[in-house]
Formats: structure tokens, sequence, C-alpha cells
């Protein structure tokens, strides 16, 4: 069980917190992810769980107990680096072994623990190469088969997969599932990879500018994004979103979006939504949930400016005046330039209010 | 893309240094190029109907995979002509030679190619190899410039080299003073220029000027250093003052064989320390940082980080310092000649002094050589062996 709170960490000539006030509570056994776009703050947060980094406020606890003058090798954390950053001069079982012999471990009880380790994750016939001369996966396997031997109740885990051929990353994250489902440990695991996050976590904890934005279970978060950041991140590619204004019009209702206006059903809208130019709204459209057809008064009619081919799915860009929508469309595939309609299922549109809260629909 | 695809077509002359990628593209005899003859003109165009997309989706895509190329082509012209309208056909004019010299010529251009090395191969051959192989006659000979000249001296085979090895005392003594001068400023050396540049790893007060304080030694002339530590060990010397005043005074460096070869170490240590400081400081930053976190988070206390986990990773910095300097202090002379002209006695006489006491006082110019050529063969021998353990490592190919 680990709790963040208000965790900050200040770099010296930066006005801006590299993390700012997190506040996170995880689980034992809990697998959650950090998930945020380069430089947001997630290494950071991971350093300081683990003890390379101080953090300028706040308080890490572990069990209960504050660990933020804890010495690193007091605090039961194992962590892999990106680089896996395993010893290369050393072999294999060298590389196992060091964090056992550090410590002055007796040579049985190390050799055992090595032996247990290495057949645990498929190194025993490695045990006597030398590191330098192993594939990406093996290293990664090195990595975390060396923090293993140590015996930690918590792994973290910077970013395992993203230096793997494809691949080495499906079977890996196999391994990882089966990591935390035959030892229990507690992980957090940085990614800046939805797909990773979303296959392997059972929360995501999505991080931006150092703040956290928001926290929920995998499988809601995908569904219902509470928060616009969260939707500008996720999703493949990732939400359309819209800033403009609801207006009522003869037999439809419009959203005014730079000067264009999209047709939505009247029933779409949730209760609370107010109309006009003085209520400004962010509407969210899922490229997954948009379709191509050809009935009149589409929800939006407009052009195909750009087409993504992707292999199974292409994502289609259509364009009317200022307005773009992204659509997936599997298929036949429509020809650029060409005049398109999109229509969606009015249950599927997000609001966001100004402030970028989903307004829920139920409410 | 289209020059990572174009590199890999066999160049036709793959020992040629300036056969162009371009060469190789547009050469009629690359046999694996079947683009040449169709876009003869602009490499850019191969990528196209190769590209994988453009199979797949030749229709849809067609307006923008053919804007591409002509993009790209068309704004550089305009941009020449644009300058001075009149101006571009000379432009056209001095840019098609150009072009035109790149293209292959084939044997033509490579025979002329290496027409224009032959002044510098004949310089090196006269001023390098030459001497080098009337040395080495000149070992094998009795040769001595105040009897006659070198045609006339006769032919002795082996002899030197046998007297060198087998009963020259004075010589092989000369030897075994080198290697153990080598070994113990070696060892003080590295000591000196780790601890130092551990020092160095953290930033402190005064950092940058006594960064270059430290590295000066380094640069002044040997016999310079040779001169000056020869005023600081006599009698009432500096260094016998300073002494003097804890009471050891009247040290006679020059006169006592030991002191004497402890004041050869000293300047020679001093001198040379920094070079390693500077070698092991760019070492130990050139580690990475993450291995060491691992380590430390394993549990490692900062002597075994360092002998674990640093230590191995500096081992071909380290080894190369070793080599540098060991070539150096195999031919040292103007230290020890200023000091102490190997003396007292033979006490201090080194390899390059014996040498040259033997070429330049007893002008025994073929047995110098023969000397020479030992203790050449003997070096190389060492330095590969040196380099035996970090070869692999320092020849590893990044991928």
């Amino acid at each position: 069980m680990i709790e963040l709170l208000d965790l900050t960490k200040e770099y010296p000539g930066s006005n801006q917190a590299a993390v700012d006030h997190v506040n996170l509570f995880i689980e034992k056994g809990e697998t959650m992810a950090l998930l945020g776009p380069s430089g947001c703050g997630k290494t950071s947060t991971l350093n300081m769980i683990v003890g390379l980094e101080k953090p300028t406020s706040g308080d890490i606890l572990i069990d209960g107990r504050s660990v933020v003058n804890v010495p690193i090798e007091k605090r039961g954390i194992g962590l892999v680096f990106q680089d896996y950053a395993v010893f290369t001069s050393m072999t294999v079982r060298k590389n196992l072994a060091f964090g056992l012999e550090v410590k002055k471990t007796p040579p049985k009880i190390v050799a055992s623990e090595v032996a247990e380790t290495a057949d645990f994750l498929g190194l025993t016939s490695k045990l006597e190469v030398k590191a330098r001369n192993l594939s990406g996966s093996e290293l990664q396997r090195v990595a975390i088969g060396r923090t293993l031997v140590t015996k930690p109740s918590i792994l973290l885990l910077d970013e395992p997969l993203s230096n793997l051929e494809p691949e080495a990353r499906l079977a890996m994250r196999q391994e990882l599932r089966r990591l935390r489902q035959e030892l229990g440990l507690t992980i957090i695991y940085v990614t800046h990879d939805q797909v990773e996050a979303l296959s392997l976590a059972d929360r995501l904890a999505i991080m931006n500018f150092g703040r956290l934005i928001e926290v929920e279970k995998t499988s809601i978060i995908i569904e219902r994004p509470k928060v616009i950041e969260v939707a500008q991140f996720l999703g493949s590619p990732p939400m359309n979103l819209l800033g403009g204004f609801f207006h009522e019009r003869e037999g439809f209702l419009a959203f005014r979006h730079k000067g264009t206006n999209l047709r939505l059903p009247y029933k779409s809208l949730p209760p609370n939504v107010k109309f006009g130019d003085q209520n400004f709204y962010y509407l969210g459209l899922r490229p997954e949930d948009l379709k191509l057809t050809d009935q009149s008064d589409p929800l939006l009619l407009g052009q195909i400016s750009a087409i993504e081919y992707r292999g199974f799915d292409n994502v289609i860009t259509v364009k009317d005046g200022e307005l773009e929508l992204k659509a997936l469309a599997a298929g036949a595939i429509p020809k650029w330039g060409q005049a398109a309609g999109l229509t969606i299922d009015p249950l599927k549109l997000f609001i966001f209010n100004r402030l970028g809260r989903l307004i829920e629909a139920e409410s | 893309m289209a020059t990572s695809i174009l590199d890999k077509l066999p160049a036709p002359e793959e020992n040629e240094a300036n056969a162009s990628s371009l060469e190789s593209i547009e050469s009629p005899e690359s046999p694996k190029s079947p683009k040449s003859s169709e876009t003869p003109e602009s490499p850019e165009s191969i990528e196209c109907p190769e590209s994988f997309e453009s199979n797949v989706l030749n229709a849809p895509i067609e307006p923008t995979i053919h804007k591409a190329p002509t993009n790209e082509a068309e704004p550089l012209n305009a941009s020449i002509g644009s300058d001075a309208s009149d101006a571009s056909s000379e432009a056209q004019n001095q840019a098609s030679p150009s072009v035109a010299s790149f293209k292959p010529n084939g044997k033509k251009a490579k025979n002329q190619g290496r027409i224009f090395t032959i002044p510098g191969q004949v310089v090196s051959l006269v001023v390098l190899v030459l001497p080098l192989v009337v040395a080495l006659y000149m070992s094998f000979t009795d040769w001595s410039p105040t009897r006659s000249s070198l045609r006339d001296a006769s032919f002795v085979g082996l002899e030197n080299y046998q007297e060198l090895l087998i009963f020259d005392n004075r010589f092989l003594q000369a030897v075994g003073r080198t290697a153990l001068l080598a070994v113990v400023c070696l060892s003080l050396e590295f000591v000196f220029g780790l601890a130092l540049a551990t020092l160095f790893l953290r930033t402190f007060r005064g950092q940058k000027f006594l960064f270059s304080a430290f590295l000066t030694p380094m640069m002044v002339l040997p016999v310079v250093v040779g001169y000056t530590f020869w005023m600081l060990f006599q009698s009432n010397g500096p260094i016998n003052q300073m002494l003097a005043l804890v009471g050891l005074g009247g040290v006679e460096w020059f006169r006592n064989s030991n002191l004497a070869f402890l004041a050869v170490i000293i300047t020679e240590v001093w001198h040379w320390t920094p070079l390693f400081f500077l070698i092991l400081l760019s070492g130990l930053n050139s580690v990475p940082e993450n291995p060491i976190r691992a380590a430390v988070i394993l549990g490692a206390t900062p002597r075994q980080v360092f002998w674990k986990v640093v230590f191995p990773m500096l081992r071909p910095v380290i080894i190369v310092a070793f080599v540098i300097r060991a070539m150096e202090i195999i031919k040292i002379f103007d230290e020890v000649f200023l000091l102490t002209r190997g003396g007292p006695g033979t006490a201090t006489e080194t390899i390059s002094l014996y040498i040259y006491k033997l070429a330049f006082n007893d002008f025994q110019l073929a047995y110098g050589a023969a000397a020479a050529f030992l203790v050449l063969a003997c070096s190389i021998l060492m330095v590969h062996l040196l380099m035996i353990p970090v070869r692999d490592q320092l020849l590893e190919n990044r991928s």
C-alpha cells in the first residue's frame, strides 16, 4: 500500500513544479499505471517513491509509514529502468546475484535464489552469458530478475517496454501479467503508451504538467473520461474535441464551432446544458463512434481532406469550413476530396463544460 | 529513405573513398539498381514507385504522391531563376559541369584519384619508410661512421641482437630499469589521477581554476620540466631547504642511486599525472547514470558501486591511458637526461639514454639501431598484449 500525500517536486531554476501536489493511493497487489505525455512528471514521481530524488514537500507512506527519510535500499522497492541499466560487464548470473551479494548474503542462498529467479523468468540457459551479448527482451528480463531477487514488495517499472520490438513487447506484456499474478506484487508502471497502460493496469493515473488529472479504473476511464485532458490523451486517434455553442434551430440542434454548424438530434443533450452564445462548451466525439453515411441531414457534411491508412481501419478526416472531424472507417475506402457525411449515435456524445469537466447525462 | 536504400546497393568500387552514393545510384555498372534507367534525373523519385504505400493506395493518394517530388524540385529551380533571371543560365552552366564531374567515368576517374596521392606517398616513403629500412639493414651490420661508409660495412647477421640479448648487461639493466620506472610511475599516476578525477566529479568552489591548474604540468615542455626539477633537487635547492625545515637536511639527490631514481619518478609523476586525470575524468563522466542508480537501489555501498559497476565500465579508458603513458615512458629521455644524465654511474640510465650513448658517444650506430629495433618490437608486442582484454569492448559496434 502506497500513499502519496501532496507530493511536490520543484527543480531549481524552473518556475513550474515538475510534480505538483500529487495525491494518490495505491492498494496492495494493485497495478497502477502512471500515464502521461513526456515531461509530465511521472518519472520524477517514480524517482521520489524509490528514493532517488527527495520531494520538495509532501510525504510518501508505504504501509502507513513515511519513507521520505528512509534510505533507498531499506524501502523494499525495486525499480526497472527504461534502458534496463543492466551491468553489461557481468554475466547474467552476476547481474541477478548483485542485489544479494552486496548485502553479503551467504553464497549458498544467493545461488538458490538466483536459480529460482532465472527459472521463473526463463533465463536459466543464459546464466553464464555476458549481459552485453543479450537481446532487448532478455536484458529486460535480467533487469526485472535482478530486482525480484531482492524480494521487493513494490515493483516500479519505468517505460519498461518502450525499447522493445513489437513482438518482444507482446511477450513481455504477458510476462508482466504473469508476474503480477504469481507474485502478488504491487506494481507502479510508468508509460506514455496508452495501449500498454490499458492492457496491464487495474487503474490508470493520468498526469499532465506535473498534476494528477484523473485516477480511475481502466475500463471506466476509457469509456467515460471525466476530464477533457484525459479525453484529449486517450484513444488513437484521440477524441475529436470542439469548442463552441449550442443553438436551437428548426428541427434540429446546432453546435456552432468556428462558424460551422453540427446538426445534432434534440434528444442528445443532457437537461442541464444551456443554449446560446454565453455558454461555451466542449463537444467530444470519438472517432470510433463516427460513421460515414449517405443519408440526408447528417451530423456533418463536408469533404474528405485526409486519409490515414492503418491497415484494417483507416482514419478519415472530414472537413467543412474550419471544422474537422476524424472518423475511423473500415472497409471500402472513399476517395480523397470526395463529399462525405458523418453521423453518430446521440448517446455517445461527450459534453465538457468550459473548465473541461464532463457533464453527466444522468444527473 | 532514398539514401538509406541506395547505400545498401553494392557500389561499383567499394574501397574508393570518393565513390559517392550518387555515383552508386546512377552507375550503369551497378546491376541491382533498375530504377536508374527509369528515373535518371532525380534520386528522390526513386522512393515513390518502390514504396509500400503507393502499391496499396495508388488511386486515392495519387495527388499527394505526385506532388511531393515536384514540390521539392520546383522551388529550387525557381529560387535560382528569381534572383536574376538572366543569371539563371549562368547558374545552370556553373552547376552542370560540377554535377557532371560527380558522374562516374569508371576506371578513369579512379586512376585520376590515385595520381593525386602519389606526391604524398613519395614523401612518406622517403622520410619514413626508407630510413626505417636503412636502419633495419644497419642493425645487421657492424657499421660505424668513423670507419667507413655503410656500403662497405660487413653484414654480420644477428650478431648485434645476440650481443644485446645475451652479453650486454648494461642494455638488459636499462631495459629492466625502464620497466621498473614504467610500473612505478604508471601506478602512482593512475592512483593520483583517479583520485583527482573522482574529486572533480563533484562541484566545489574554485573547481574551474583548479582544473586548469592541474592540467598545466602536462603542457610544459619535458626539457623545461627536467631543467626545473634539476634545479629543485640541487643540494642547496628549494626541496632540500624545505626538507631541512623538518630536520632532513643535506639529502644528496643526484649522488645516491636510489634517490636519483626517486627524483626521476617524482618528476615524471608530477609531469604526467594530469594526463591520467584528464582521461579518467572524461571516462568517469561518460559512465551512464542508470546502472549506478540501479546498484544503489539494490543496496550497494558507494565503494561497491565504484568497484563493481563503475570500474568495469572504465576499464577500456584506463587501459588506453596506460598504453599511451607506457609508450611515453619507454621512450623517456629528456627529463632523465637533464636531471641525471643516467647517473650516478648507470643508476638512472633508461633504454633511450643508453641507445643515445651508444650512437652518439661511442658511434656504434649499427649496434644502437639493433637495440632500438629490439625495443620497438617489444613495445609493439606489449601494447597488443595490453589491449587484448579490452579490444572487443573498444571495437564493439554500437547498434
